[in-house]
């Protein structure tokens, strides 16, 4: 069995920037990664690495989180109209358990 | 000195470096360690795997995705080593050529049999056997054979 480091754009897999033909993508395969390509005897599968999907995803969580958490509210109730929300705290300890998470991914 | 070839790999096993020496001299034929064998030159530079339309030997691309030992990989990519022209060609080249010999207690040859030519009993993938280096003999024991539909 031998180990290549291998990269895939449009469902292609590319070794030393190379096609290689006939190999299996464990995942979507539809956006651009770089991951491992595994050869044994005659069977190939190429396995992306996840973790920079996860890390976009942890930063637009972060963003929500930064939105919500600065949110004005309009209101005619107590407090400024443009008071943030009384929870925005909450919001703020979202952002570091997730920062924490993204930096720690394993 | 102990030879074994498996679909057009020859593996050479001598008992001390000096038989790779003097099998060198008497024969002008270059032998290299590889792995706990020698080998041609040739064969022991392959990769140990190949992909299909990737650089294999050379100028020669590779015609299947395929890892494994070298002469796995070689059988896998229908090739094989060319006794006479020193170099890979494809091994249903070969399979036109009748290997002649005389039997007794041994096959014995005078060159290098070479894999992929044929014998009344079939097509030779490989043998073994060994070679006297002081009579300059080839003393094959037996012939691997394949059948010509699993090329």
């Amino acid at each position: 069995m031998k180990i290549f480091d291998a990269n895939c754009a449009s469902g292609i897999v590319l070794v030393d920037g190379l096609p290689v033909v006939g190999c299996s993508i464990l995942g979507e395969g539809i956006g651009p990664s770089t991951g491992y390509l595994v050869m044994a005897e005659d069977n190939l599968v190429y396995l992306p690495k996840t973790t920079p999907d996860v890390k976009t995803l942890i930063g637009l969580l972060e963003s929500l989180c930064d939105n919500i958490s600065s949110l004005t509210v309009n209101t005619i109730a107590l407090g400024s109209p443009t008071s943030t929300p009384l929870n925005s705290a909450a919001f703020v300890s979202l952002k570091a358990q997730l920062i924490a998470l993204k930096n720690t991914l394993k | 000195m102990r030879i074994i070839c498996e679909t057009g790999f020859y593996k050479f096993y001598p008992n001390s470096i000096a038989e790779v020496k003097r099998f060198g001299t008497k024969y002008g034929i270059e032998l290299v360690e590889c792995e706990e064998y020698f080998t041609f030159p040739i064969l022991a530079a392959l990769p140990k795997f190949s992909f299909i339309g990737h650089p294999y030997s050379g100028v020669i691309l590779g015609l299947a995705n395929h890892a494994g030992k070298r002469e796995e990989v070689l059988h896998a990519n229908g090739l094989a080593y060319s006794v006479s022209l020193n170099r890979l060609i494809l091994s249903s080249t070969l399979v036109f050529k009748k290997i002649n010999y005389d039997y007794s207690n041994y096959i014995v040859m005078n060159t290098l049999p070479q894999a992929y030519n044929y014998d009344d009993n079939g097509l030779i993938t490989g043998f073994s056997g060994f070679v006297d280096i002081d009579v300059m003999k080839y003393k094959i024991e037996r012939f691997f054979y394949q059948s010509l539909l699993d090329l």
